[in-house]
């Protein structure tokens, strides 16, 4: 096996914590043959193993039931092939999502994904979240454009799924099924991606107004007139605002939508939100063209992790963009009543509400009260076949309240497929589903 | 290949009268199909030359009669398999001897639909069409386009991963289903996924589409529905060279234009399509030609078009028109649609192929497929998803002529085999059925295929749902073992 090295230090991979547990011992295997062989001898002697990539969501899932097994992919990172007439490009695991970016960019080509990823951020590690940013409106999730996954399993069996083109159903599609599995079931060691043509010219829109309902209204008509933005996301004004955020009144809301493709399309489309938001917006809609990479959205993307504290709360509800309003009376009365201030961010059009308690100034390690709030909530977004899912909080929250909240039918199948994969459950033990 | 009328008899006599008696109770006597004669609709798909007379066919009129009857058969070991329409390509409809046949066709109603978020509910037997023209008033849509699409179900489209020309810029079947209701191979009923589209978990949606009836038998689904574009423009460019052509497709595709469809029939296609009902006024004295529809808002389309055009120009076509009105749009595409059942007035058989290869590999692909056509004489047409790389041979035959239908299976055999030489695969949108099975070993190990098993194992544990698809049976007991203990 080689030793941990380069490009992770000794000292950086010593401090890495899973919920305050530490790694019992590092890998970093430089290719797939010495992968399968290392967890073919984890697998037989039943230690665990915690697969990482950039490590910028390791705080994702229930605490670690043990973390023998640190297994760095950083060794693996090397960009295979890029043919961008085929709009192909192939990478190993522990390839960076800048560094794709940048290979692409060459092409005037892209992945076309904004999640949260710092310079570290690698494609193996954004597949095992589905990781996806405010572009998803347009562009879905990275399982969306995933071809083909080489993996190798528990047991270190060295398979693959998909393949290099567009069209696939050769087989089960597994390249979907394994993205957000968060290395519950194999470890990505390779992959073929779908890339897409940068867009020519992109153009952003804030409208500021301090009434929800009338920027849900607007990000509504949005979508019914059957326009086409790559983002659309409504928050509080100061969660928006770079520069001052607490020049922004406490109470101002903005709606941010972005179009992106050809010129006139893009010019028609903004032409379109002005008139329907003419008579709803307080102010004028704010246009400003942009670049790629713009840091407006940048920041969107990273709502919920700016700070890496590990007593923030953040939260992802799956409901009907309908349900937003009443979702955030629910917080509010809460926040109200516990003294927890909150944040939230809400990607209008895919039914998505980040909310995000900021660890308080003097946190006093009591979670019972928002556990239970939780449960309720929860609860009740069921009746509306709507999710919660604890995406970041501190290890006490977690064990007092499951992370992802699948039950039923589809929690037994997971855990029997689980079985089957990973006999001896010893790829993240306890972090997925049901605690396992 | 099984055809006789011994083999029909046997199957339907295969079925115990206790267990045809309680089927008849659980979905009512009227709904269970034994006559021979009644049998022979459900004994292939639209691949004609695998043949297998069911031993009934019975329509579960929702979800707790399809459980109640898969139970039963469970309890009896009855093999069971679904089945939409029959508009399959790969055989997966194909009953194996002995097997009842769950018809989903009485389960056909559009339960509801949501313009403001975009979805509707579904049963598996409503026809893919039929949901796009109800959806026309709220200027939606359900993107996947199969060609079969008049007549092929939505539990079929989801069962298969169907495609479709406008899966191009849309995707396939995968991208659009949000949740399903379904009743597993071992008698369970399931609710998979979640209507708001980001279900916790493992994504098993995304594995039970595309799963060819394997895992269970999907009895409502709830579909992402898509807006209408606002405008369209469809060009038909002629080519008198096939590589200028193909050469059109990738530079469209390399330039940064995702079109929503770019097809390409060749000669053969053309001269099939015109000489039949489907007569779409396709040039005939082309190589091939290229259906390239763009859509969108008005603004900017325009430029794109011309940009079409631009790069087309320079290939040296012999014919470019735009359909000038929604008339000469549907009559273009009913020919490309159509095409398929055009070979039928050629021949009496035919062997479609589902290929894929990376684009850029398309004229040399095509140009691999005329040389196999020559080396085994035969009568190869090809109309296909160019912008997709997803190539469909029509290989026709008439499977009385023995020594012919052998040379088409060799051909069928090699033009696979060229495809895994150029990274491609054996199925882009077809699925494998019984008819691909075969080629499965040449794409994955048997490490690769016992993750499926795997998998398959735990929706349908005793494999008799749809048994004999998708999934090629171990070679040996032994090869159920993984990694660094298998050896």
């Amino acid at each position: 096996m080689s030793a941990p090295g380069t490009p992770q230090t000794q000292e950086a991979l010593s401090a890495v914590r899973i919920d305050g547990r530490t790694i019992g011992s590092w890998r970093q295997p430089a290719g797939e043959a010495e992968l399968a062989a290392l967890l073919a001898e984890a697998n037989g002697r039943g230690q665990s193993v915690i697969p990482m990539g950039g490590r910028s969501h390791l705080d994702w899932g229930n605490p670690p039931r043990s973390s023998d097994i640190g297994l760095s992919l950083a060794g693996m990172d090397q960009v295979v092939s890029c043919r961008p007439d085929d709009m192909l490009l192939t990478v190993q695991a522990g390839c960076t999502l800048h560094r794709i970016q940048e290979e692409l960019a060459a092409h005037r080509q892209f992945l076309p994904v904004d999640p949260e990823a710092g310079p570290e951020s690698t494609i193996g590690g954004l597949v095992a979240v589905n990781a996806y940013g405010p572009m998803r409106l347009q562009h879905g999730r990275l399982r969306d454009h995933i071809l083909g996954i080489r993996v190798v399993t528990a047991e270190g069996a060295r398979t693959k799924c998909g393949g290099q083109v567009v069209k696939n159903v050769s087989g089960y599609d597994l390249s979907k099924f394994y993205a957000g599995s968060l290395g519950w079931l194999g470890v990505f060691t390779e992959f073929h991606l779908k890339t897409a043509p940068l867009a020519e010219y992109a153009c952003s829109g804030r409208i500021r107004q301090s009434d929800f309902s009338a920027l849900q209204r607007i990000g509504q008509q949005i979508l019914d007139r059957g326009l086409a933005p790559r983002s659309q996301v409504i928050a509080p004004g100061r969660v928006l605002e770079a520069t001052d955020p607490a020049g922004v009144p406490e109470e101002a809301l903005e709606l941010a939508v972005q179009f992106a493709g050809h010129p006139e399309s893009v010019a028609w489309q903004c032409r379109q939100v002005s008139e329907l938001a003419g008579p709803l917006a307080g102010e004028a809609i704010r246009w400003v063209e942009e670049s790629a990479g713009d840091p407006f959205w940048q920041r969107i993307s990273r709502f919920g992790f700016d700070s890496r504290s590990p007593d923030d709360v953040l939260l992802k509800v799956i409901a009907p963009f309908s349900l937003t309003a009443d979702l955030l009376r629910e917080c509010r009365a809460f926040s109200e009543r516990s003294g927890r201030p909150f944040t939230w961010l809400c990607y209008a059009g895919c039914n998505l509400l980040w909310v995000l308690f900021p660890r308080r100034a003097a946190e006093d390690g009591s979670w019972a009260e928002l556990a239970s709030w939780l449960e309720t909530l929860r609860r009740r977004l069921r009746t509306r076949r709507a999710e919660l899912i604890l995406a970041r909080a501190p290890r006490e929250l977690k064990e007092l309240f499951e992370v992802w909240g699948v039950e039923g039918r589809p929690l037994e199948l997971m855990l029997q497929i689980k079985k089957q994969l990973d006999p001896k459950s010893i790829l993240n033990p306890g972090r997925y589903v049901g605690r396992q | 290949m099984s055809t006789d009328k011994e083999t029909r008899k046997k199957s339907a006599s295969e079925l115990p009268p206790a267990v045809l008696g309680e089927l008849r109770k659980i979905v009512g006597a009227e709904n269970v199909l034994t006559d021979p004669v009644d049998l022979l609709v459900y004994s292939c798909d639209a691949i004609t030359y695998h043949q297998q007379s069911p031993a009934a066919v019975v329509f579960p009129a929702d979800t707790s009669q399809t459980a109640a009857a898969v139970r039963l058969l469970l309890e009896n070991d009855i093999p069971f398999l679904p089945r939409g329409s029959g508009t399959g390509l790969s055989g997966g409809a194909l009953p194996l001897p002995g097997s009842v046949v769950l018809q989903t066709s009485h389960m056909n109603r559009i339960l509801s639909a949501d313009p403001e978020n975009r979805m509707a509910e579904v049963q598996p037997g409503v026809i893919n069409s039929f949901l796009t023209k109800a959806l026309e008033p709220m200027k939606l849509h359900f993107a996947p386009d199969p060609s079969s699409q008049v007549a092929a179900v939505l539990g079929g489209n989801i069962a298969e991963n169907a495609g479709g020309p406008h899966c191009l810029k849309y995707g396939v079947t995968g991208n659009h289903v949000l949740g399903l209701e379904v009743v597993l191979g071992d008698g369970t009923v399931a609710g998979l996924g979640s209507p708001w589209g980001d279900a916790a978990g493992l994504d098993l949606v995304g594995l039970f589409v595309g799963s060819e009836g394997t895992l269970g038998i999907c009895t409502q689904a709830t579909l992402k529905l898509t807006p209408l574009p606002q405008a369209v423009q469809t060009l038909l460019i002629g080519f008198p060279r096939l590589e200028e052509a193909g050469r059109t497709v990738s530079q469209i595709i390399a330039g940064g234009i995702i079109p929503a469809a770019l097809e390409m029939i060749d000669h053969n296609g053309i001269e099939a399509v015109e000489q039949s009902v489907y007569a779409a006024g396709y040039p005939r004295d082309v190589a091939a030609v290229l259906l390239v529809e763009i859509d969108g808002f008005q603004a900017g389309l325009e430029e794109q078009a011309q940009r079409i055009r631009a790069i087309a120009e320079a290939n040296h076509p012999s014919v470019i028109r735009m359909a000038r009105n929604e008339e000469e749009r549907a009559r273009l595409w009913a020919g490309r649609k159509r095409s398929y059942g055009a070979q039928g007035q050629l021949a009496p058989d035919c062997l479609v192929q589902d290929v894929t290869v990376p684009r850029s590999l398309l004229p040399e692909m095509l140009e691999e497929v005329y040389r196999i056509a020559e080396e085994y004489d035969l009568h190869i047409s090809n109309c296909f998803h160019a912008g997709d790389g997803n190539l469909h041979p029509h290989l026709l035959f008439d499977r009385r002529d023995k020594a012919l239908t052998n040379r088409v299976l060799e051909a069928a055999g090699q033009i696979v085999k060229a495809c895994l030489a150029r990274g491609g695969t054996i199925s882009g949108e077809h699925g494998i059925g019984v008819d691909k099975l075969p080629y499965m070993r040449l794409v994955f190990s048997e490490e690769d295929l016992e993750v499926m098993r795997r998998l398959r194992s735990v929706f349908n544990p005793r494999n008799l749902c749809n048994p004999g698809k998708l999934i090629p049976e171990p070679e040996k007991c032994e090869s159920r073992q993984f990694g660094a203990d298998a050896a």
